[in-house]
């Protein structure tokens, strides 16, 4: 038998095993929110506010409650700042150019969907320096950092509505720790007011708790369960200088005090 | 009501009125395939490719293949289905790119990773068709537990690298190299008592 022949025979694979590691575990790099987008969102009720809160006087971050077949889960909501383009690096020019590109270039049979761009960065320095903007910030936390990547929102006519950055800490010394901060950032060209964010999932929400920094910044906590593989999720929201940041980390039993001491410093930091 | 599913870039429809879309021939089904799902099949090509243009190119056949097939077919998961169908073209891509010359990289990573359970000798009379290699590998993967099961299919059915499958199930690196290692064990002792020549 040759290696090509059982590579050709896997394709006869039950589609269950096929479609089965992006079912419960959904973290994944292609697109990490596919997490929720993995949740069969029968929406049955509408939804109602349970947290409504105010970060500073003009931006606000709230979750509303709804009910999907696998149980209760959360959208979020916030009023954010909608920062001038030329807050961001020379680069979002290039980026414009692209998205018409993609639109002007959009065949339903062979292009990916029009109007988000998105690049990997190796280091966090890159992507910052690439996007330019100083509304990211990231702590340095006693983890190291893995890479980072940014993602931009526009229309065919090219005006960027939304630019967001995800930055990934992971440390597999003797467990796992992995922490993903999204940063996203509205523009002037965004033309709603209320931003919906995206949906916590019902396995992911947990409990949640609300903290208050010294600097004043507020932050919801949800705590989820222990997922399937045994790890412990943590998932942190909060708006600061007008920007939507969220924290989700991740970590197995032997990294627990790591985990609360890191997350402790990414409290103390914003 | 009709069932959506939430997803950070919009409202996708639910598989089943896609089929009935393609069933009613209209175009539509395509875009609400790759707005759907594109982005995992070309995640799927670009593996096995590791070339993002001839990924476009194979995931742009894929989505020629669904739409001339379906109908007749109908199918019950339609996004393995499609990955089936991304797959088998990224693999016969691959195939005559390797013809002309031979690749490297993580693709053929794995195919040197399964040599080292199969002989890579022709068996020229078969004694088993591809189909019963098929079942028997699939009869395997039941018998798995859930976890190693989805390592082994990320690795060899997604072709992905042992860093991703660890970030993807949140497990370190070296424990998915032992499972895999232990795993690729099991199946050639596997494969050999049912006489298929490994």
């Amino acid at each position: 038998m040759k290696a090509e022949d059982f590579v050709f025979a896997m394709n006869e694979t039950d589609d269950k095993y096929i479609t089965e590691p992006f079912e419960e575990n959904k973290t994944g790099k292609i697109i990490p929110f596919k997490k929720w987008a993995a949740v069969a969102a029968c929406i049955v009720l509408s939804v109602f506010m349970v947290v409504v809160a105010t970060a500073k006087p003009e931006y606000r971050l709230w979750f509303e409650k709804t009910v999907t077949d696998d149980g209760t889960a959360f959208f979020v909501f916030a009023e954010l700042e909608k920062f001038p383009l030329g807050d961001f690096s020379e680069n979002t020019k290039q980026i414009e150019k692209d998205i018409i590109r993609q639109y002007v270039d959009y065949e339903p049979y062979m292009s990916s969907l029009p109007g988000h761009w998105y690049r990997y960065f190796p280091s966090f320095k890159e992507a910052e320096e690439f996007i330019g903007f100083k509304g990211f910030v990231t702590p340095e936390l006693d983890i190291p950092e893995k890479d980072a990547s940014v993602s931009v929102f526009g229309d065919s006519f090219g005006k960027i509505s939304r630019i967001g950055a995800e930055f990934f800490y992971l440390d597999t010394n003797e467990g796992y720790l992995g922490i993903q901060i999204f940063a996203d950032a509205l523009t002037v060209n965004f033309d709603e007011e209320i931003f919906q964010f995206n949906m916590i999932s019902p396995e992911e929400y947990g409990t949640l708790k609300e903290f208050k920094n010294k600097k004043g910044t507020r932050f919801y906590i949800f705590e989820g369960e222990k997922s399937k593989t045994g790890n412990s999720r943590t998932a942190i929201y909060f708006i600061k200088n007008g920007v939507l940041y969220f924290g989700n980390f991740a970590y197995s039993e032997e990294k627990t005090e790591k985990a609360k001491s890191v997350m402790e410093d990414f409290l103390n930091f914003y | 009501m009709e069932k959506l599913i939430f997803g950070r870039e919009g409202v996708f429809l639910e598989d089943s009125e896609i089929i009935r879309l393609f069933g009613e021939r209209k175009e539509e089904a395509l875009s609400e395939t790759e707005k759907k799902y594109g982005a995992y099949y070309f995640s799927c090509a670009k593996n096995i490719l590791e070339n993002e243009e001839d990924a476009k190119e194979c995931v742009s056949d894929t989505y020629l293949c669904i739409w001339n097939s379906i109908p007749p077919q109908k199918p019950e998961n339609l996004k393995a289905y499609a990955a089936k169908i991304c797959r088998n073209l990224a693999l016969n891509f691959l195939r005559k790119k390797k013809a002309e010359k031979r690749g490297g990289g993580e693709t053929e990573a794995v195919f040197d990773e399964i040599s080292e359970f199969v002989s890579g000798t022709e068996d020229p009379e078969k004694s088993f068709e591809q189909k019963e290699l098929a079942k028997a590998i699939d009869d395997f993967l039941e018998k798995l537990p859930k976890e190693k099961r989805k390592i082994f299919i990320l690795r060899y059915w997604y072709f992905e690298t042992v860093p991703e499958i660890a970030k993807r199930l949140e497990k370190t690196e070296n424990s998915v190299r032992n499972t895999l290692f232990r795993t690729r064990k099991k199946l050639k002792d596997y494969l050999f008592e049912r006489g298929f020549e490994t």
